[in-house]
């Protein structure tokens, strides 16, 4: 490893660093990797003509350059045998393949951001913007048994991440006796595929499959290239994207039009795994307001987000169940909105279905609507994630015991306040705890419940 | 006047002189190799699993037993779309039997276990034949290529051609001398008899050969030489064992596993067994192989018919093919117990095998002794006594004389001979024979065929679905794998 920091009058630093790892994960071949990064920052407040000025009170300008390498798992370049329970006992190779090839995965990208105090720091600004793009990704993807394993090892599949960040820090009052703060995170971004491992087309993580039919999917954007002759209108969100819902949809024509089987009146379920969502918000702002007036304080913190698709499977598996608001009627006969598919739905003049279904005496029409239909699209929310109100007991009461130095009373409450155009319990979900790889199963609901609201109090005391 | 605070430089350079330090990619909990004894065993077990997975639905397609229930889509020749079902030889093939075999070899020729190099070829060769005999063309020239992840298939006739060179390589392999035999150590099929591997070896080329009977440069003679050079009994099968303590271990058609359950014996099979084809012959093979209704008529069902009387209590209810009544009893019967060796390939079918080529060249003298010696040792195969054994020879359901036997005499018993266990190699035969109602007397198939046949009898199966249509589909297209009717699309094998 090698650095090298280079600082002109406290105003201009820039720095190199390069770095070669040697890794016993790879193969001997490809072992040694080599990665370095540069960053220059400017901080052109120290510049004369701001000596004196009375609104800058600092300013900086940053750029950095940097990539990485990251190694294999260990154990990986063989495929491990395991013991077998079959008669005469014996070892056999595992679903996982090795790579005798494999490469170090690499991530390269940059950031450049500003940072600004102005009136005496009563306004801070400072601002990012990222792209990172991570390539040659080490993956146990699924492949054919032609590789003489269920899954293959291989290096593949670029994603790019980019977004920017801005937090804004306000101190509109600032007494002595009174004192108001406002601190506010905005983030945005997407994590775009550019291309999957092996040339696939979805990628998936296993651990995010809760549910019938939907998982957490990356997609290539060029999705048409691997399904030819195939309506792919409904299946445009999450296309490209790495915080896609995978799942099954209704097979359609050429028109859009949902294809119905015409020996039972059911739509026909396209059971392609194919993009029925994105996951991935808009925006989320986090924004805390603090008061203080006197010896009492009280703050608060606002988590807001716009956008971003939710899987819910607890909904489909009311549904299907039978025991969904959705669906109270039962015995109204119901005709699905679509066109046979009986060889003519593609002509000009396809047959449009008219098969009445009454759900009462049809146990499939529960389970006939595909899991498209159970993504709630942007869904938006505002929730009082914490409340605090501090009081602190002044000195001159402590004053007489010689016990405590300082006390101080509060109640504080958490989740009290959620604002949703979510159907289910609650949007904030992930179906998996935050030791699950990847980008995990943010968005996916399935028997979730909402965070419980909480209130405490107490007293804080020191000796 | 630029000022430069402060330069400051720090290198450090690792150098890589510890090579060996870093060669620490064997893992220490998972062996990555391994020896030829260690890894026969579970290989004897795929080769089982694979067979006899996919007989289960084979079985449907050529009548030995039918889906309990009415309107199944294997009985009526269809399959399931978007499932592995009729899968299993395609995952044994490439995985489970798959590299384990390369283990062998590259352990074996280092080392000089020529017979451990000879079988582990002796099974590729056998996988090879009886996996395209099911789905046609595969992954042949690119398989088990590292790095790879789209893969082309090759057409049967080169699948055909790498049987034939593989078995060769094996041969060769096996007559090798100067080296110390070890291959009993794991070898829990010949227990190490390199004799009965060679046998094998001709075994599968006798039905690599018979199946090209359509071709016209076919060769009844090359086909007699690998017979005789074959099995010479039943003691030379290749007979899988089953421990059958617990699911693991037990035979797959076995109660532990459980895989039975909503299967029942055809009625095709029963009319071959109980006179109703055969002139009134009483076969002795029908109460072992078979169970009664609780009226102790024996039944079958007819294809995607189901049994209607499938009901507790009706004394005309089919009894599954461990013997019980809608339930599970505490033993099986015959191939359908825990402990019963499941048969690769066995002396009765090359008999049959011989019969047909003779016939087919026009020795009916040697037809109609290897055709006696099939059915006699088929027979025995499934345990019938001497005194029965000779009772059913001297029986009308035996032409008398060699003037008098057809080839529908041989596929009918070979048909029986087979049954169960080798579902596969019936349906070569039936394919070869275009499902023949001349040749399968008596056998009529579902009116209502699976939609997407067109009318039209199964042919071949879909390469796995987990394996091939979601991961290597743009090659599946090619083959016009991707249409619906793909499934009834002819082999190249029993084309002319």
């Amino acid at each position: 490893m090698g650095t090298f920091d280079l600082g002109y009058k406290d105003i201009l630093f820039f720095n190199v660093r390069a770095r070669n790892d040697w890794s016993s994960t790879l193969p001997t071949a490809n072992r040694s990797f080599f990665y370095p990064s540069t960053g220059l920052s400017f901080i052109f407040s120290e510049l004369p003509i701001f000596n004196n000025s009375s609104i800058l009170s600092y300013g900086k300008l940053r750029a950095t350059l940097s990539q990485t390498g990251k190694d294999a798992p260990p154990y990986k370049i063989l495929p491990a045998l395991a013991p077998q329970t079959t008669t005469g006992g014996g070892f056999a190779f595992g679903f996982f393949g090795g790579n005798p090839d494999l490469k170090p995965e690499r991530t390269q990208g940059y950031e450049f951001g500003t940072e600004l105090k102005l009136f005496k720091s009563r306004i801070g600004i400072d601002f990012a913007y990222f792209k990172n793009t991570r390539f040659d990704q080490i993956v146990s993807q699924r492949l054919s048994y032609g590789t003489g394993f269920i899954f293959g090892l291989v290096n593949g599949g670029t994603f790019s991440n980019q977004g920017f960040e801005v937090q804004l820090s306000l101190s509109p009052i600032k007494k002595s006796k009174v004192q108001w703060d406002i601190l506010l995170n905005f983030t945005t971004f997407t994590t775009s595929v550019e291309n999957l491992p092996a040339d696939q087309a979805e990628f998936y993580n296993s651990d995010t499959w809760l549910y019938g039919n939907a998982r957490a999917s990356a997609f290539v954007s060029d999705l048409a290239r691997f399904y030819p002759g195939v309506n792919l209108d409904y299946n445009q969100r999450g296309l490209g994207s790495a915080t896609a819902i995978g799942g099954y949809s209704y097979l359609r024509n050429k028109n859009g039009e949902i294809l119905i089987n015409p020996s039972n009146g059911l739509p026909v379920i396209n059971t392609n795994f194919l993009p029925i969502g994105d996951r991935n918000p808009d925006f989320t702002i986090g924004l805390t307001n603090e008061f203080r007036v006197g010896d009492f304080s009280l703050s608060f913190l606002l988590d807001i987000r716009k956008g971003g698709d939710v899987f819910n499977g607890t909904e489909r598996f009311l549904f299907q169940r039978g025991i969904s608001t959705q669906l109270q009627d039962r015995s109204q006969p119901y005709i699905f909105n679509g066109v046979l598919r009986d060889g003519r739905e593609n002509t000009e003049s396809p047959t449009k279905n008219t098969i009445q279904v009454t759900p009462l005496t049809r146990s499939d029409f529960f389970s006939a609507a595909p899991e498209s239909d159970f993504v709630e699209e942007d869904i938006n929310w505002i929730r009082l994630r914490d409340v605090s109100i501090n009081y602190t007991i002044p000195a001159s009461v402590l004053k007489g015991s010689k016990l405590f130095k300082s006390a101080k009373v509060f109640v504080s409450g958490t989740d009290l306040w959620l604002l949703t155009n979510y159907t289910g319990a609650d949007p904030n979900v992930n179906g998996n705890s935050a030791t699950t790889r990847g980008v995990g199963a943010f968005g996916f609901d399935f028997g979730t419940i909402s965070l419980p609201r909480t209130i405490s109090g107490g007293i804080r005391i020191t000796l | 006047m630029k000022r430069i605070l402060y330069p400051f430089a720090f290198l450090l350079f690792l150098s890589s002189s510890c090579e060996s330090y870093f060669d620490i990619n064997q893992d220490p909990s998972n062996p990555q190799v391994a020896e030829g004894f260690a890894l026969l065993p579970p290989i004897f077990s795929q080769m089982v699993r694979g067979d006899a997975w996919d007989a289960r639905y084979v079985g449907q397609y050529v009548q030995y037993w039918g889906w309990v229930s009415s309107g199944n889509s294997w009985d009526r020749h269809g399959f399931a779309p978007g499932s592995d079902a009729c899968g299993e030889k395609w995952r044994s093939h490439y995985w489970s039997i798959g590299t384990n075999i390369d283990l062998i070899l590259s352990d074996g020729v280092t080392k000089n276990k020529w017979d451990y190099v000879g079988a582990a070829k002796a099974i590729r060769a056998w996988s090879w034949q009886s996996t395209t005999d099911l789905h046609g063309e595969m992954i042949l020239k690119q398989a088990w290529e590292p790095n790879r992840y789209v893969f082309d298939y090759d057409s049967q006739q080169e699948v055909y051609a790498e049987v034939v060179r593989l078995s060769n390589e094996a041969l060769d392999d096996l007559n090798k001398t100067g080296y110390s035999a070890s291959l009993s150590r794991g070898d829990i099929v010949y227990k190490g008899d390199v004799s009965k591997w060679k046998k094998f070896i001709y075994a599968n080329l006798a039905r690599n050969a018979i199946h090209l009977s359509n071709k016209s440069g076919f060769s009844p003679d090359k086909v007699i030489e690998f017979v005789d050079k074959s099995f010479q009994s039943n003691a030379d099968n290749f007979m899988v064992p089953h421990a059958g303590t617990n699911s693991g271990d037990a035979n797959f058609f076995g109660t532990l596993r459980n895989n039975m359950g909503s299967f029942v014996q055809s009625s095709y099979i029963i009319s071959l067994l109980d006179g109703t084809t055969f002139s009134g012959v009483k076969d002795p093979r029908l109460p072992i192989m078979f169970t009664a209704s609780p009226d102790n008529v024996f039944r079958g069902v007819a294809p995607a018919s189901g049994d209607p009387n499938n009901i507790a209590g009706r004394t005309n209810r089919i009894p599954n093919l461990w013997g019980g009544l809608g339930t599970i009893p505490p033993t099986g019967k015959w191939i359908f117990s825990d402990n019963a060796p499941h048969a690769i390939l066995i002396y009765p079918e090359l008999q049959f095998i011989k019969a047909e080529a003779a016939l087919k060249k026009g020795d009916k003298t040697l037809a109609y002794s290897s055709f006696r010696a099939g059915v006699s040792a088929a027979l025995d195969f499934v345990g019938v006594t001497a005194a029965n054994r000779e009772t059913y020879l001297a029986s009308a359901a035996i032409p008398k004389s060699a003037n008098d036997l057809t080839l529908s005499d041989i596929m009918l018993q070979k048909y029986i001979a087979l049954y169960g266990q080798g579902a596969l190699e019936t349906w070569v035969d039936m394919r070869r024979h275009n499902y023949s109602s001349d040749i399968y007397k008596g056998i009529s198939f579902p009116t209502s065929l699976y939609p997407d046949n067109s009318g039209k009898l199964v042919q071949r199966v879909r390469p796995r679905y987990n394996s091939e249509y979601v991961w290597n589909l743009a090659t599946l297209r090619k083959l016009g794998a991707d249409l619906p009717d793909y499934h009834t699309k002819p082999l190249w094998f029993i084309q002319p």
